[in-house]
């Protein structure tokens, strides 16, 4: 099968869904994490492949790598709030965040 | 799961099914939305790329003459990150030497009884009156 762009879209839909279904159903911080990179790199994804059908430019790939610049940014906050959070509260679960819902 | 023992109480199975609707929507409107348009009979095939395409070469000229602005702005992203990171990881001077009996009360201080026995039946129960 010659593989288009059809497929791309697809394979990143997939990833889009599987990491948004693992952000809404597991409730550790950490996991809930992975998923968010799950679905910023199904994003990457979908741009490389549409950047393909158009090789006069570039466009695609410099967007991807802002996104990839942002995603490095938001893993260290995140962990860093994640290590705040479990100092504070001995625990990672997301529903246990309600420090300020008081 | 991935800070030990005590970072992992047992699973709370409250609003479990809700949860799980939510998911569920989510994932299922998605891949019924977008699959079928993304699966058609025919398969756009993509032509042969010129040589240069993705090559180191053109992807810096793209980046620097097109993206010279955001790409320094990235960096002073990265840069902000990598500070704000250090900063709340670090957390405060001498935290851990004085302030262990909680000298912010309405913080939700350590409890002991947490770190001592994790597996408690007594987390999940006492846990359920929260509203």
């Amino acid at each position: 099968v010659i593989l288009g762009t059809e497929h791309y879209v697809a394979l990143s839909t997939v990833l889009f869904g599987l990491g948004g279904v693992g952000f809404l159903l597991r409730r550790n911080v950490l996991v809930q994490l992975m998923s968010l990179e799950v679905m910023l790199n199904a994003v990457n994804l979908a741009l490389i492949a549409f950047n393909r059908t158009r090789p006069d430019a570039h466009t695609g790939q410099v967007f991807a790598f802002f996104v990839i610049a942002v995603e490095a940014a938001e893993v260290a906050v995140g962990l860093a709030v994640v290590l705040s959070m479990f100092r504070l509260r001995r625990t990672v679960r997301s529903d246990e965040a309600d420090l300020l819902k008081h | 799961m991935l800070l030990g023992v005590s970072a992992d109480p047992p699973e709370d199975t409250r609003g479990r099914v809700a949860r799980g609707v939510r998911a569920a929507v989510f994932g299922l409107s998605l891949f019924v939305a977008i699959l079928p348009l993304t699966i058609s009979a025919h398969a756009h095939v993509i032509g042969p790329a010129t040589p240069d395409f993705g090559s180191i070469d053109s992807f810096g000229w793209s980046l620097y003459n097109g993206a010279i602005v955001p790409f320094e702005l990235s960096s002073a992203l990265l840069m902000v990150a990598v500070l704000g990171a250090v900063a709340v990881a670090r957390g405060r001077q001498g935290e851990l030497a004085h302030t262990m009996p909680s000298s912010q009360p309405g913080l939700a201080p350590l409890e002991p009884s947490r770190l001592d026995e994790p597996r408690s039946p007594s987390l999940g129960v006492g846990e359920g009156a929260k509203p």
